[in-house]
């Protein structure tokens, strides 16, 4: 028995008294209130005795809520309605709309889209609509009748795609609709519906615009929106964005669907589009809310005394979730409140305007990232543009749309099959004399690395590092497979799956250590240790020189600006420095700066480092490397190896600022070429420049850190700190007075 | 003077849940309190100035795949009273503890925009092992944080000597350090997760 817990009634004779399994309760059970047995049962416990079932014990009490508390029953947070027809019939959500209502009720959806693509639930979101959960009610109000159709069956849209890219497990997207109405018959005719309010609006636009006597000839068929004249043509445009936004919206969702990439022309046609419409919604803010307009808010501001609180004069209010400033009808958050059982109530935050539409404007600019890619980019090329799109962290919605198009039917790109690619890469025919057993088999297990390769590429980047952890391993296996199977000592297998499998796992774990400085995982204590095993991972594997000779029969081959080439000390003056070379240069150089210009300042007591109490520099190197040493490529390294090469009795300032030296004339060398080159998507391109010039900072940067830290003489003087301000990689170090 | 006390019995349980549901913002149940407190009351202490509890800590150990491993579940200390070292004492007399009963790492969650507990973990010897998306429910990431306790060197492995560890994942117990614990049972592969919390931790 575990401490603590005792069977209570340990008086009355133990298990011996209890009763049996109880009968299930029927038609013929007495109910008799057993309040007063109970207290006095419990009042017979000593303190710390528990009774509980033989197979329910506390580890299973703790998914207990306790029913009444707010914090976690459900259902007593609820406002004064419990559903939806409560509320509808209540009169919250009115069917006759103003047009000042009608757009605050599209702007608060829009706002609730966003939220809900940001991970919230359906149900306080896009659901907590009113309108939404009644569809059918709304057909009166033609506008709003077609705005919210459109509403669901992009939602719809939305839903199955996230659904079918399969990486949102992390990322709170329920895709389950707990019996909310997400789907309706014909809300593919939404386009049609939106097109008929559309023309009718336009219509009444050209009839405000029209001149005064044509006003007064078809005065009977105008439809005024609203009674003000002055304000109609402002109304008009508003609604009028509103309505070719969702067109725009629904028809780039049904292009990127189609297969093969066939539609991706036209879906940037409409994304075009939707940014523009988008830009108009943003001018249409002035219109609806005319507090809103910058400058006269800076006027009032002037006008207040320097020290007057802005929150004490009440010009901050909370943000709110539509254009006009003004909140929304129709909408009530609690009365899906039971269908979000079993997590407790929580009460979530809609996105405000201004972010929604900082949202959509951020989607719509990924999803024409996403159609731009050249359908026939080479698999290399591919997997950097994925590294270059998370560089703006796009949402899941844009990531899984990505994810099914280079995936699409197990093919890369929808083009042709992975393994058809990987031939290519590997510089093979298909069908070619080499082409044994083992090189297929190599082929096929490949392939199918690759594509999960490829899809955790589309994960967000915390799983992604959690799932390439995996994924390493599962490479250091194949590696490990070829190089057991390689019997005959066939050449090609040699050098080339072998280097090509090799060059891979290298280029994972660069990026799998790289993305713990993005993701803030490393403490300064820990950058040594890094720098100093990034440049073997960056390193080419054994059997450079063999490939060296092989690469330059094959140079005509294979186009690429990506990592193939090979380079040796020995081989470079027979090879020509390739801007792809300079650029690993780059790094490596800066990671020998840093790791030298580290151990001289741990040397010279410059650095902050305390000495945990509970484990040394050799676990927490253990901690981080441990799941590298177990591939073949690049070659693990030891702590001892660590401690070998960075502890020197004497420090230098000097190796390491000729390092960052080194880094500069290697850009300068570079010029514009990482922006030219062609194979490159064109995201790759402008992050290779972007990337060249941080870096750049970097060691122009840390170059005069140095020199005030050598000028300063030795001794803890100064205290050097590291600020990720240029580069989310490499630092600058901070130098002060201690 | 702050005086540190380990758990005695149920007459302190409702200062501790009392305290830790003021400050925290999941909600927790009596039961899930009982589970840590009761099961591995060695590993729950409180901070007294005076009779006035500030501040306490819940943890838990048991196996966890092919480790044992300790777990800091919740820790807190009132706002007056922090920036004290109240916290590392707590955490620190856990740490000890956990070492003695033979765990192999503690482990534990903070979210990533809490400096000082990422501090305070840090200088004990804490890394950020993994990054949590959107782990909490207000949608703040968390980081997942480990500690490693320096392992026996292994005469027969000169790999491992080096630092290299050529059986990675098969840790050799020596079964007489878990005569102190008292997990009996199962423990699932998850951390202990939020009451509600959808996520599962691989």
């Amino acid at each position: 028995m575990e401490l603590g817990l005792h069977l209570g009634g340990g008086q009355g004779g133990g298990s011996a008294a209890m009763p049996t399994a109880a009968a299930a309760a029927g038609d013929q059970t007495t109910w008799v209130d057993a309040s007063g047995f109970f207290f006095s049962v419990c009042a017979e416990l000593d303190v710390g005795e528990l009774i509980h079932g033989e197979h329910f014990n506390l580890f299973e009490a703790m998914s207990a809520l306790e029913i009444m508390d707010p914090k976690m029953d459900a259902g007593m947070a609820t406002t004064k309605y419990k559903t939806a027809d409560e509320a509808i019939e209540s009169g919250a959500a009115p069917i006759n709309l103003s047009v000042h209502q009608l757009v605050d009720v599209m702007d608060h959806l829009l706002a609730c889209e966003a939220t809900w693509h940001k991970g919230h639930p359906l149900a306080q979101t896009v659901f907590s609509c009113l309108y939404l959960l009644k569809l059918e009610r709304t057909t009166p109000n033609s506008l709003l009748h077609a705005f919210c159709t459109s509403v669901r069956a992009t939602c719809s849209l939305v839903r199955t795609t996230v659904a079918l890219a399969d990486i949102h497990e992390e990322e709170d997207f329920v895709t389950i609709a707990y019996g909310l109405p997400v789907e309706g018959e014909g809300d593919a005719k939404c386009l049609s519906l939106l097109s008929s309010v559309e023309e009718t609006i336009l219509r009444q636009l050209r009839f405000t615009k029209g001149t005064a006597s044509s006003k007064r000839k078809g005065g009977q068929d105008a439809e005024c929106l609203q009674d003000d004249p002055a304000l109609e043509e402002g109304y008009c445009q508003a609604i009028l964005c509103r309505l070719r936004f969702r067109k725009a919206f629904f028809r780039t969702l049904s292009y990127m669907e189609k297969p093969q990439g066939r539609g991706l022309e036209m879906a940037r046609k409409h994304i075009a589009a939707a940014l523009s419409e988008l830009r108009d919604i943003r001018l249409s803010s002035a219109f609806l809310d005319p507090s809103s307009n910058v400058d006269l808010a800076k006027t009032r501001n002037q006008n207040l005394s320097s020290d007057t609180n802005s929150r004490d004069s009440g010009l901050v209010k909370e943000k709110p979730s539509t254009a006009s400033g003004r909140p929304a009808v129709g909408f009530d958050e609690s009365v899906n409140r039971r269908l979000l059982a079993p997590t407790p109530p929580r009460s979530i935050k809609i996105l405000c305007w201004e972010d929604a539409l900082k949202y959509f404007e951020q989607l719509f600019e990924d999803l024409d990232q996403i159609c731009s890619l050249p359908l026939s980019l080479g698999l290399e090329e591919l997997l950097q543009f994925l590294v270059d799109f998370q560089q703006s962290q796009p949402d899941l919605f844009a990531r899984a749309q990505l994810q099914l198009l280079i995936l699409q039917d197990d093919k890369l790109l929808g083009q042709e099959p992975m393994a058809g690619a990987l031939y290519k890469v590997l510089g093979m025919p298909a069908n070619g004399i080499n082409n044994n057993q083992q090189t297929q088999t190599f082929v096929t297990q490949a392939s199918r690395l690759m594509q999960h390769l490829l899809k955790v590429m589309c994960t967000n980047t915390a799983w992604q590092r959690r799932k390439l952890g995996r994924v390493i391993l599962d490479w250091a296996n194949l590696l490990q497979e070829v190089r057991n199977t390689l019997q005959e000592e066939s050449w090609w297998t040699d050098n080339v799956i072998m280097a090509w499998a090799a060059e891979q796992t290298c280029w994972i774990v660069t990026h799998f250590l790289m993305l713990g400085f993005q993701l803030d995982l490393y403490a300064p204590s820990e950058y040594c240790m890094l720098y100093w095993y990034l440049p073997s991972a960056s390193l080419r594997p054994k059997n450079r020189f063999s490939f060296c000779s092989l690469s330059s029969k094959k140079k005509g081959k294979k186009k690429k600006g990506g990592t193939s080439m090979k380079v040796t000390g020995t081989a470079l003056k027979d090879v020509k420095l390739t801007s792809s070379i300079l650029l690993i240069q780059c790094y490596i150089d800066l990671c020998k700066g840093f790791i030298w210009m580290l151990a001289a300042l741990t040397l010279d007591c410059k650095l902050v480092n305390r000495t945990p109490i509970f484990n040394t520099e050799q676990e927490r190197f253990l901690q981080r490397f441990e799941i590298l040493f177990k591939v073949l490529a690049p070659e693990p390294m030891s702590y001892f190896q660590f401690k070998e090469a960075t502890c020197h009795n004497h420090f230098s300032y000097q190796k390491s600022y000729d390092h960052f030296v080194a880094v500069q004339q290697r850009i300068q060398e570079l010029g514009p070429a990482p922006t030219k080159a062609p194979e490159l998507s064109a995201v790759s391109r402008g992050q290779r420049a972007i990337d060249v010039r941080k870096m750049e900072q970097v060691a122009l940067r840390n170059r005069i850190a140095l020199q005030i830290v050598h000028q300063a003489g030795p001794g803890d003087n100064l205290r050097v700190s590291f600020e990720f301000s240029q580069h989310p990689c490499f630092p600058v170090a901070v130098v002060k007075k201690s | 003077m702050i005086e540190y006390v380990s758990y005695k019995d149920e007459t302190q349980l409702e200062t501790i849940m009392s305290l830790i549901d003021q400050e925290l913002s999941e909600p927790y149940s009596i039961f899930t309190y009982r589970y840590f407190i009761t099961l591995w009351p060695d590993l729950c202490f409180m901070a007294f100035d005076g009779d006035k509890c500030v501040g306490t800590i819940v943890c838990k150990m048991g196996q966890h795949r092919n480790t044992f491993r300790g777990y800091i579940a919740m820790l807190v200390v009132i706002k007056p009273y922090r920036g004290k070292g109240i916290a590392t004492e707590l955490v620190t007399r856990c740490i000890q503890v956990m070492r003695d009963s033979g765990c192999d790492e503690v482990t534990l969650e903070a979210e990533v925009t809490n400096k000082g507990a990422l501090a305070l973990y840090g200088n004990l010897g804490f890394i950020c092992a993994k990054r949590l998306h959107r782990y909490y429910l207000n949608g703040v990431d968390a980081f997942r944080l480990k500690l490693l306790f320096p392992r026996p060197p292994d005469p027969n492995n000169l790999f491992a000597l080096a630092g290299v560890g050529h059986d990675h994942g098969h840790v050799h117990h020596d079964c007489m350090h878990h005569q102190h614990h008292k997990d009996q049972e199962h423990c699932a592969g998850n951390e202990y997760p939020h009451v509600g919390h959808t996520h599962h931790n691989p």
